[in-house]
């Protein structure tokens, strides 16, 4: 047999593919971590077992057998042997390859890091992070260890690929689009309460645990369980968790996964500190001229400050009409399974999705700080305005931080 | 507290029947904070004195009307943003519960500037508030370190943790730079 040594992943698997029909199941781990078994089998877990839980997994794919769950809420029936309650646990575990994650976002950061760190690929559910300097903090974990790393939404895969393939050649100066979102954003059913009157936790629920990297607010059950998405702690609100759906596939087509926006204005009247509640709009103006507007159409007057309006032939001169023709087709998304399996990138990889999920985070910030912000895309950090760029990278409570 | 303070916070909006400030007019809200600051010192002690421990609950005209002020002044008014700070940095060192002054931290990990490390500082040997009290620390930045390292010889185990991870943090980033 030839030597596996200065062979890459993907050409062993190829190669291996029809020798080993016909042989007996293998999982993964007795083979050793980075290698795969002839036949193609994965040992999964599943972290964070709400709504989104089982969907998430099931994006893992039909070769991941699910071995092991965990869930800040299992304190009363976890064995640490299927069922968890400590995602470190899990990660410790050399049968486990491949990691879905769908824990509310203030601990997709962490435990995505983590994962990569132990050599496992992680699906972690949207929106990606809570906030901009986690998102960082994870495609660097992703291009360390070289593991696979794909957001839980799917909006590049089916976006317009012969935009993209205009929007990336470069051809275009000045860009006119504006690309305009009306509704769609939950704003006032994914707002958190002002009021909440504390109350004690359920006997089966490790709250300290679930409020992991946030400050450990007094329980109210409004925290917890898919109305977490309400409270600044672990998420932003209705933005934060649809945006990332919305524009995944806007920032591949327009070209825009290697930058953010530069200036972002927002229509909404001071936010509270804790609890996510009512916007209007958010303008957000990328250094080429797109604008991109978020409008939530549930608070305040609507956008009418610009129309929406799409790339035109018209807008390139005749030379670059020429040039256009001649472009090559943009690669081929990876798909999570396909990408566990062949080693190649997914396409909804980590500085994708971080960029995409940013969108959301700039646009939080500036509500949040009730102003228009500059942003350094280069740099990931507010010009000029200290206290918005208190909010890009947020302390987190001891023992976790990035 | 004067009556007409009251006046001014009361015209800040009530949750709806779900606790969502559902019904919100900014003009309203930035008219009560540039009241709140044109009262000066006395006018935010006054609303922080209205803050209750949240299982009395009760006080979130206050509490929203507080953060509203510490947002306002957070860009372009340097002198109104010290006279916040400084005030919130004094009802912290006064007699509140520690559930008060957690809010007032938090709203100093908002507003806050190297002028209040030292009160925060105080913080950093309380197991209830040194978490807290550290995150605006770091917020803040500048400063910090030499609170973490005079905090560390007589914190707790749980304090103890925190000042050792964010003093690291601060090294780390220090390091990078």
């Amino acid at each position: 047999m030839q030597d596996r040594k200065g062979i890459s992943r993907r050409r062993f698997v190829q190669a291996s593919a029809g020798a080993v029909a016909g042989f007996t199941i293998v999982p993964r781990h007795v083979l050793g971590q980075g290698q795969v078994s002839p036949s193609e089998t994965f040992g999964g877990a599943l972290i964070g077992c709400g709504g989104r839980g089982n969907g998430t997994f099931e994006g893992l794919g039909p070769d991941v057998k699910k071995l092991a769950i965990c869930d800040v809420k299992f304190l009363e029936h976890a064995d640490n042997k299927t069922v968890y309650t400590d995602f470190r646990r899990v990660l410790e575990r050399k049968d486990i390859d491949v990691v879905a994650i769908a824990t509310p976002p203030h601990w997709h950061a962490i435990m995505s890091i983590a994962a990569m760190e132990a050599g496992k690929d992680v699906l972690c559910e949207k929106p990606m992070t809570r906030f901009i300097a986690e998102g960082r903090a994870v495609a660097e974990a992703e291009r360390r260890t070289g593991q696979i790393f794909q957001i839980g939404t799917y909006g590049r895969f089916s976006a317009d690929r012969r935009k993209r393939k205009i929007m990336a050649s470069g051809l275009l100066k000045d860009n006119p689009v504006v690309h305009i979102q009306r509704g769609g954003f939950k704003v006032r059913e994914w707002s958190g309460m002002v009021n909440p009157k504390p109350q004690t936790p359920p006997k089966s629920l490790d709250w300290d645990m679930y409020c992991g990297p946030s400050p450990l607010r007094p329980y109210h059950p409004h925290r917890f369980g898919g109305s977490h998405r309400g409270y600044w702690d672990y998420e932003g609100g209705g933005l934060t968790d649809m945006g990332q759906h919305y524009f995944d596939g806007f920032q591949y087509a327009y070209a825009k996964d290697d930058t953010s926006p530069v200036e972002i204005e927002p229509h909404a009247p001071t936010a509270h500190p804790e609890a996510c509640g009512m916007w209007g709009w958010v303008e957000m103006k990328y250094a080429d001229g797109l604008t991109l507007v978020f409008d939530s159409g549930e608070w305040g007057a609507p956008y009418d400050r610009k129309q929406p309006r799409d790339i035109r032939i018209e807008d390139f001169d005749s030379e670059s009409r020429e040039k256009l023709q001649s472009l090559p087709e943009p690669e081929p998304l990876i798909r999570f399974p396909e990408a566990i399996r062949t080693r190649k990138r997914a396409g909804g990889n980590a500085d994708v999705s971080h960029r995409c999920v940013c969108l959301m985070h700039l646009a939080n910030i500036a509500i949040r700080v009730g102003r228009k912000i500059q942003y350094d895309p280069v740099r990931e950090r507010i010009i000029g305005d200290d206290q918005a760029n208190r909010l890009v990278n947020q302390p987190m409570r001891a023992p976790w931080h990035l | 507290m004067n009556e007409k303070l009251t006046e001014l916070i009361n015209r800040l909006p009530d949750p709806d029947d779900r606790g969502f400030m559902s019904s919100i007019d900014k003009q309203v809200v930035d008219e009560v904070a540039e009241g709140i600051i044109a009262g000066g010192g006395a006018s935010i002690r006054a609303v922080a004195g209205l803050l209750k421990p949240p299982a009395e609950g009760g006080d979130h005209k206050a509490r929203y009307a507080l953060h509203c002020v510490a947002i306002a002044v957070g860009k372009d008014r340097d002198e109104q943003r010290q006279m916040v700070a400084e005030n919130l940095a004094k009802c912290i060192e006064g007699d509140l519960p520690d559930s008060v002054k957690a809010y007032l931290i938090q709203e100093l990990q908002v507003v806050g500037t190297s002028a209040q490390v030292e009160a925060l500082g105080k913080f950093l040997c309380n197991e209830n508030l040194c978490e807290l009290a550290a995150q605006a620390l770091m917020a803040i930045r500048r400063g910090a370190a030499a609170q973490f390292e005079k905090a560390l010889p007589g914190a707790g185990p749980t304090c103890k943790l925190t000042i050792e991870q964010n003093l690291q943090l601060l090294q780390e980033r220090r390091r990078r730079r």
